[in-house]
């Protein structure tokens, strides 16, 4: 093998080596101290344990989110046993494909090093997140499930949406159309968020002179069939349990809530959005704005300033290197 | 002139006790921000694979961006927050890594 073809290797390798070793040191340090044993977390084991024992969710299990995530879990527990175990290690198992999409995702995108470190920033600040005094806010052990599977079907649908977009392919967009189903069966934020951005990825690319509209009616099509199949499945699912008014309230989950004003104006919620201490949060914003670009502008002008310096030969440019 | 600026930056975040979470108040704003630069860079690509990529991170911005809709006045790595975050995030990571130096070199 020569030279150019080994650093070509080690080059396309060196950014998923770098990431597998975060992976493995981030669950060495962390093992088994993701959660708080007392807070949250009991609702995530219980649910699926029970489904596992022939129960139905909505018909004996009061819930309020869609039916995806306690049936994946629930499937977890049918094939590797009801533990705490089995469920974080095939947490683990989706949160490695998740970084795997991220990665790619990024690199079309982008390079390998921004791709890179995007994985790096997602593992360390987020997939292992404890910056509380209870674990449950990552994706190991997360609170609510339904954030975890509703954004890796989210990252799903955008990475293979540019595969739509370019080769028409239409398998892209069946499994796009699956994924924004999937979406649906977890939490109204994230179906909304993806949505909106799907259609508005669409009249985007429409509005493209070059782009083809009849087969872009066709990839909508079929997106919007595949969306229904996820959907349809859990509504003959529970249909003869509970009927099909009560089946299709149900499979709305928490949507018919986010109208509901008493629940909209809780304490927790307007803490959560903000809204408690506007002007306050506002100012927080605007102040990190400022430290943004304050820090933006500097890197700018400091490459300028290094560019130039290093064109003229200048010894100043040995300087600032060696300050920055 | 830019490393007094660093130096500036680098002081004031450093008043906070875990400066690096400043970065995540600004995030809905600075992703609006984004949205309009690939809009304007969108309208002057020419080619299909060009205005895909462009089209795919424009989605990735704005889904971002709506992610950050539940917690818009307080984004954080906290909470619930974290979650909703973590879009916004890697799209600010992207922007600042790549389309950014890009940018300066065509100027």
């Amino acid at each position: 093998m020569d030279v150019g073809k080994y650093r070509k290797y080690l080059l396309q390798l060196g950014g998923p080596l770098i990431i597998t070793f975060a992976f493995a040191v981030l669950i060495a340090v962390s093992w088994r101290k993701w959660m708080s044993i007392l807070i949250d977390f009991g609702r995530e084991l219980y649910v699926s344990w029970q489904l596992v024992e022939g129960k139905i969710l909505y018909h004996d299990i009061a819930y309020f989110n869609g039916p995806l995530s306690p049936y994946i879990n629930a499937l977890w527990f049918y094939l590797f046993g009801v533990s705490f175990t089995s469920l974080f290690i095939c947490n683990l198992a989706l949160l490695w494909l998740l970084t795997i999409i991220i990665y790619y995702f990024v690199l079309r995108l982008s390079d390998r090093l921004t791709a890179t470190m995007a994985c790096m920033v997602f593992l360390v600040v987020f997939a292992f997140n404890h910056l509380m005094f209870a674990g449950n806010f990552n994706f190991v052990t997360p609170y609510s499930h339904e954030a975890v599977h509703g954004i890796f079907s989210s990252m799903v649908a955008m990475a293979v949406l540019s595969q739509v977009f370019l080769s028409q392919n239409k398998m892209a967009s069946i499994i796009v159309g699956l994924s924004t189903g999937a979406v649906f069966l977890t939490k109204p934020e994230i179906f909304v968020a993806l949505s909106f951005s799907l259609v508005m990825g669409f009249v985007a690319f429409g509005f493209f002179p070059k782009s083809d509209l009849k087969h872009n009616i066709l990839n909508i099509l079929l997106i919007v069939i595949s969306f229904f199949l996820p959907v349809l499945g859990f509504f003959l699912y529970f249909f003869p349990y509970v009927g099909a008014k009560r089946a299709f309230f149900n499979l709305m989950g928490a949507w018919p809530h986010i109208f509901n004003t008493e629940v909209v104006n809780l304490a927790f919620y307007k803490m959560l959005s903000g809204r408690d201490h506007l002007w306050l949060n506002m100012g927080h914003m605007v102040w990190g704005l400022f430290l943004l670009l304050l820090i933006l502008a500097a890197a700018v002008l400091f490459n300028q300033a290094m560019l130039s310096a290093r064109r003229r030969g200048h010894p100043a440019s040995w300087v600032l290197f060696c300050s920055y | 002139m830019g490393a007094i600026l660093l130096l500036l930056a680098s002081a004031l975040a450093h008043s906070s006790k875990m400066a690096w979470l400043l970065v995540a108040p600004p995030l809905p704003v600075v992703m609006l921000l984004i949205i309009g630069l690939l809009l304007y860079r969108l309208n002057q690509a020419d080619d299909l694979e060009t205005a895909a990529n462009l089209i795919s991170f424009l989605l990735l911005s704005f889904f971002s961006f709506l992610m950050c809709g539940k917690i818009l006045f307080k984004v954080t790595f906290k909470y619930y927050s974290a979650f909703l975050a973590m879009p916004a995030t890697l799209t600010l990571i992207i922007f600042c890594m790549y389309n950014l130096p890009k940018l300066m070199d065509s100027i």
